[in-house]
């Protein structure tokens, strides 16, 4: 049996991973999946409240409900808040002496522990709260026809065309770009959680902003020094000579720079495990 | 079997562990003593691959633990001081995370639990600390594992227990085990670890059998004061002291007494003992 990788002892690894992390994380998972129905009562609350008390929930005087907009704009703010918090809510016992050892101890091997956790935490945890999510915000319209159209209808309804920026189609209406935002957030926090020990979430909020901060004085620096016109200049031609092409070097662009940033956060991630001791 | 070749660890500019040499045998319960931060627990921790030496060697059946392969793994467990409290039932965590040891017995850890009178269904979050850490013994033996790393497992267990934790250590482990346990405890241990490390600030001073033990030194439980004693504590109606075994009289070895010697005659000792390897 290889010491690497082995297909059945990862299969048994992961169906492990997966159940310990279900224990652990199911209550925090539940929650976060059902805050359209939690946000929609309460929503419902004070909208009544405004009107004449919470008799009017019962009354059949037509109450506002929340609008798609604003469903929206709780739905980023919720899956941000998700993605930041739950890698080190799963995974951050690594860091943790009596927790941490039991995982290194556990007879599989690193690579299967490592690829377990970023399927985990990148592709299962993170599809698992989007659908909870969208699922939740279907019921709430289901069950409060007044509520309107769901956030997963309003999506399945857009034309594919519709969604563009700056005259650049996005694949899957828009899916892709959530999901390399989700990969992105869910890299930078999950190293995060491996590498602090306390404040996982704070420390690594405060080191993307300083590291921000070194970037954009080195960006000002290099503007300073270079001829900004010029390059924008040969940039809109060349723009101008692959326009039939646009989508496609576009999307690869955007590809390349996923890769680059999820790729180095990952390899990163696996030299911390690699050498993690306690 | 184990081979330590001139290990050296620290913990940044605190040098805690400088050229050991030693080797630990198949089949052997090694009670692994030392004054407070002398390394023990850092020994283990290398044993088992938790922590990576900074220099030398360490080779568990020829394979580096830091290495982490799952064919070592499976082979070992170490069980810490401190152990987690996790938020599930024993049997059930047990049965989960058994399912990795090839040689895991589910049926001798229900045993066992029931030797130490733990209920196998209780969470263990829930439990107190000794019932946790004879949860994590119980499994720990079940696993059935080669190489075990125990480190001060009596500390929390009341007194029944750590009789029950003895007979256990000696009815469930197999003949080839290597079993190394780290302990301040050494009353509670004394008949069953052989042979004895002694560990001193980064050095080995002692890594000797019972049987090589008692042919050079000789434990005295008489009331004559003898003048060549290496150490002599007052007992009641007595003295306990230890001295050079000049006639090859036997004795019961008090590891407690031993290791008071061995700690004030450092280098005699050494000297010592390292002529009984280099006749063996």
């Amino acid at each position: 049996m290889s010491n690497s990788f082995n297909i059945s002892r990862f299969r048994k690894y992961l169906a492990f991973d997966l159940k310990s992390r279900w224990k652990d994380q199911r209550l925090f998972l539940i929650t976060f999946a059902i805050l359209p129905m939690i946000f929609h009562l309460i929503y419902l609350f004070f909208a009544a409240l405004g009107h004449d008390g919470i008799a009017a929930l019962f009354s059949g005087i037509p109450i506002s409900r929340p609008p798609l907009g604003f469903r929206l704009a709780i739905f980023a703010a919720a899956a941000g808040l998700f993605l930041m918090i739950f890698p080190s809510r799963t995974y951050g016992f690594l860091t943790e002496k009596a927790p941490g050892a039991d995982w290194i101890e556990l007879p599989a091997s690193r690579l299967e522990k490592f690829v377990s956790m970023m399927l985990v935490c990148l592709v299962i945890i993170p599809a698992v709260f989007f659908c909870g999510y969208l699922v939740s915000d279907v019921l709430v319209c289901l069950v409060d026809k007044h509520t309107g159209s769901s956030i997963l209808g309003a999506w399945l309804r857009f034309d594919n065309d519709g969604i563009t920026n700056g005259g650049v189609k996005l694949g899957a209406k828009g899916l892709w770009f959530l999901a390399s935002g989700v990969l992105q957030t869910v890299s930078v926090f999950l190293l995060g959680a491996l590498l602090f020990k306390k404040g996982k979430i704070a420390k690594t909020i405060l080191a993307l902003f300083v590291i921000s901060m070194a970037l954009s004085a080195l960006a000002a620096a290099t503007a300073s020094s270079i001829d900004i016109p010029s390059i924008l200049e040969s940039l809109a031609k060349w723009t101008e000579s692959h326009m039939d092409h646009f989508d496609f070097w576009f999307n690869f662009l955007a590809n390349l720079y996923l890769i680059i940033i999820v790729g180095g956060l990952g390899l990163w991630s696996w030299f911390k495990v690699k050498k993690l001791q306690h | 079997m184990i081979e330590i070749k001139d290990l050296v660890f620290s913990y940044g500019k605190d040098l805690v562990l400088e050229n050991i040499s030693t080797h630990l045998e198949e089949g052997r319960i090694y009670g692994l003593l030392g004054e407070n931060g002398v390394g023990k627990t850092t020994l283990l921790t290398l044993l088992c691959g938790l922590k990576k030496a900074g220099r030398g060697s360490i080779l568990t059946d020829g394979e580096n633990p830091f290495d982490r392969s799952p064919s070592l793994l499976e082979k070992q467990y170490y069980l810490p001081d401190e152990v987690a409290p996790v938020a599930m039932g024993a049997a059930e965590y047990a049965k989960e995370r058994g399912r990795f040891w090839p040689n895991y017995d589910h049926n001798l850890f229900l045993q066992i639990m029931k030797e130490f009178e733990t209920e196998p269904g209780q969470v263990m979050s829930k439990m107190s600390a000794g019932q946790l850490k004879k949860t994590y013994i119980s499994f720990a033996l079940a696993t059935g594992a080669k190489y075990l790393f125990m480190d001060e497992p009596t500390n929390g267990l009341d007194i029944p227990s750590k009789s029950q934790f003895r007979s256990a250590i000696m009815s469930h482990t197999s003949e080839d085990s290597t079993i190394v346990i780290s302990t301040h405890q050494v009353r509670d241990l004394e008949n069953i670890i052989d042979p004895v490390i002694i560990l001193d600030k980064r050095d080995v001073l002692l890594n000797a059998t019972m049987e090589e033990i008692s042919s050079k030194l000789y434990f005295d439980y008489g009331t004559a004061f003898k003048e060549d004693a290496l150490f002599r504590e007052p007992l009641p109606g007595g003295l306990l002291q230890v001295m050079p075994n000049h006639d090859g009289q036997e004795s019961k070895v008090n590891i407690e007494a031993l290791f008071n010697a061995v700690h004030a005659h450092k280098a005699l000792i050494k000297e010592m003992f390292n002529s009984v390897k280099e006749e063996a």
